[in-house]
């Protein structure tokens, strides 16, 4: 027994072992007590996170598992960005679910959802790919129903999982291909068959590829496969929506660097030049239908489709330089996304359940700091200079101009250029029209909406905007704590 | 495509005579069953009848697994270890599909997928 444990070196997955465990334990917990003297689920699930964030930097590198994982640095600081996401969304929980007793299973499932990230960004064998896939989506649809007394959150549960559970169909018919091309499921014959100088690989190794990585491209709303995306971030509860927003990138762009070849480092001109029609359709198309929405969680979803885009350019850098700035740029994102997401969340119930751009009119008069945290946000997610979003785009921009695609990286600033008129025509909004009639008999101070609102979704609101701002101002020191 | 169908039924028949199927003929049955999954999905209104569907597509993966495996490497377990695995998540999969068309079934009445118009924009 000792032996097999130490031979399967079993301490790589201990941050997932952890996470699983208290997703147990607030599980058991929420058995066994009411819902009124329920102790909060949150607090037990962001310790939990807390321990595992703590235990990866321990933990050994190197394969485990008689070789279905293997932990490096890159999986491990993808894994660590999406943990700190997951803490700062839990805080947010309670402020969106109030006394409602979904909190415990809210919390549960979103731990349980981490543990999935986990399974996909250090998988090295398609079982692992799957099972990791599956126990990130699974908990994702319940989720993007936990609203349950609004049916638009029931139905965007319905279409994620219908189109959820398409992808995984399609993902295990190529992993059966790719079983039928390789004789084995490891998951190093996608890097070995893109070697230069490799034995050109046959037509049906290419069909399971092309099938795994259409599932993968499904999970981060890649611009063919991107309906769904819309529908499901609107219907979803916000702070699930924040979740959503990365958890599934990061484990999807991950699992994808795995088996597509980085920039021209195979032979083959294939795979660079989809990548290249790909990213550029995904920003394109994303940033142009931003600009006609009226909702601002549509809005925000077509913002991620076009970020999305931005990222994959990352596939077109040879060596590790891309999938650095690619870490860089999800951990910004992520940040973003929550700040924007959270401020939803708390102005959502005093305004327009729908959530028009128009219903935040006079948001600055009402609600000052909400205000500039959702600015600070947007002009981040726009790529304004002093914030993040400019420093994760600058990166990845440069590092692209490196590698000899000119056009793709001029795309791409146009692109951005176009998404100013549609980020900051919520910031124009915001202050420079008067508070609808609903809003009158408000109070009005600088402080309204935050003596209403948690301690633990304040203090998680200003964790993500001060990231957003640290990450532009210094990206070294951000860089270190995400353990770049 | 008539063409290809008299091929597929004259070497379902020549296997049924030798009886010692042969790899394709496996492939066919399991590519027929992923095909009448994708239809399915695509064309049926019913939400349980879309995820019947789904469920027809996942066991024709199961299957392709098993086929592969047996022909491809018969020393290992690699494909029929992942059949087990898609079985069991599949459960999941319905567990889950069903608790949700409860929920919407309880707020609309049905559970027609052409009805699911709240979301737009």
């Amino acid at each position: 027994m000792s032996s097999w444990l130490q031979a399967s070196n079993w301490l790589v997955m201990l941050p997932e072992m952890i996470i699983a465990f208290f997703a147990l334990i607030i599980l058991l917990v929420a058995a066994f007590t009411k819902d009124s003297e329920a102790p909060y689920p949150e607090s037990l699930a962001i310790t939990g996170l807390a321990l595992a964030f703590i235990s990866s930097y321990y933990i050994p590198e190197g394969v485990g598992y008689y070789g279905q994982v293997a932990v490096d640095s890159v999986s491990r600081t993808a894994f660590s960005i999406a943990i700190l996401g997951g803490m700062l969304v839990l805080g947010v929980v309670p402020s969106q679910f109030g006394t409602d007793t979904m909190r415990s299973e809210t919390s549960a499932l979103v731990l349980f959802s981490l543990c999935g990230v986990g399974f996909m960004v250090t998988a090295q064998h398609l079982i692992m790919l799957f099972l990791g896939i599956e126990l990130l989506s699974l908990p994702l649809y319940i989720m993007a129903g936990m609203r349950t007394r609004d049916p638009r959150s029931r139905e965007a549960a319905l279409k994620y999982f219908i189109v959820g559970a398409f992808a995984s169909a399609l993902m295990l018919f190529g992993m059966a291909i790719y079983l039928g091309a390789n004789g084995d499921l490891l998951m190093n014959h996608f890097a070995l068959s893109f070697q230069k100088n490799a034995v050109p690989p046959t037509l049906i190794f290419f069909a399971g590829w092309i099938l795994i990585s259409t599932a993968m491209l499904f999970k981060l709303g890649a611009v063919p496969f991107h309906m769904w995306v819309l529908d499901v971030y609107q219907g979803s509860p916000s702070s699930i929506t924040a979740f959503m927003t990365f958890a599934p990138k990061i484990a999807a762009f991950f699992a994808l660097a795995k088996m597509w070849p980085l920039g021209s480092e195979s032979g083959l001109s294939t795979p660079i030049s989809m990548m290249y029609l790909l990213s550029f359709l995904t920003m394109t198309a994303g940033n142009m239908m931003a600009l006609m929405q009226r909702n601002i969680k549509r809005m925000l979803a077509y913002s991620s489709i076009a970020h999305g885009g931005y990222m994959l350019m990352a596939f077109l850098i040879s060596g590790t330089e891309g999938i650095h700035a690619l870490l860089f740029y999800l951990a910004v994102y992520a940040l973003m996304n929550i700040g924007a997401f959270t401020v939803i969340t708390l102005v959502a119930p005093s305004r327009d359940p729908e959530l028009s751009i128009i219903s935040l009119s006079g948001l600055a008069k009402t609600h000052t700091y909400l205000a500039v945290a959702l600015a600070i946000c947007l002009f981040s997610l726009t790529g304004l200079p002093p914030f993040g979003g400019f420093m994760a785009k600058f990166f990845l921009i440069k590092a692209v101009l490196a590698s000899g695609n000119v056009y793709i990286a001029l795309a791409a600033i146009f692109n951005s250029l176009l998404s100013a008129y549609y980020y900051l025509r919520v910031v124009l909004v915001m202050t420079t029209r008067e508070p609808l009639a609903a809003d009158s008999d408000e109070l009005i101070s600088p402080s309204a909406g935050f003596t209403s609102i948690g301690l633990s979704s304040r203090i998680a609101l200003a964790v993500a905007i001060i990231g957003v701002v640290i990450s532009g101002i210094s990206p070294d020191f951000f860089a270190r704590i995400i353990s770049l | 495509m008539i063409q290809s169908f008299l091929s597929a039924f004259n070497n379902i028949c020549a296997v049924v005579a030798q009886s010692t199927p042969s790899m394709n003929s496996w492939l066919i049955v399991s590519s027929a069953i992923f095909s009448i999954g994708l239809y399915g999905l695509l064309t049926r209104r019913n939400a349980v009848a879309v995820l019947m569907a789904v469920e027809l597509m996942l066991n024709s993966a199961a299957f392709n697994f098993v086929i592969f495996n047996h022909y491809c490497k018969p020393s290992t377990v690699d494909g029929q270890i992942m059949a087990i695995f898609i079985i069991a998540v599949a459960a999941a999969e319905v567990v889950v599909g069903m608790a949700i068309f409860v929920a919407l079934f309880r707020y609309k009445k049905t559970v027609d997928v052409n009805e699911m118009n709240l979301l737009k924009g």
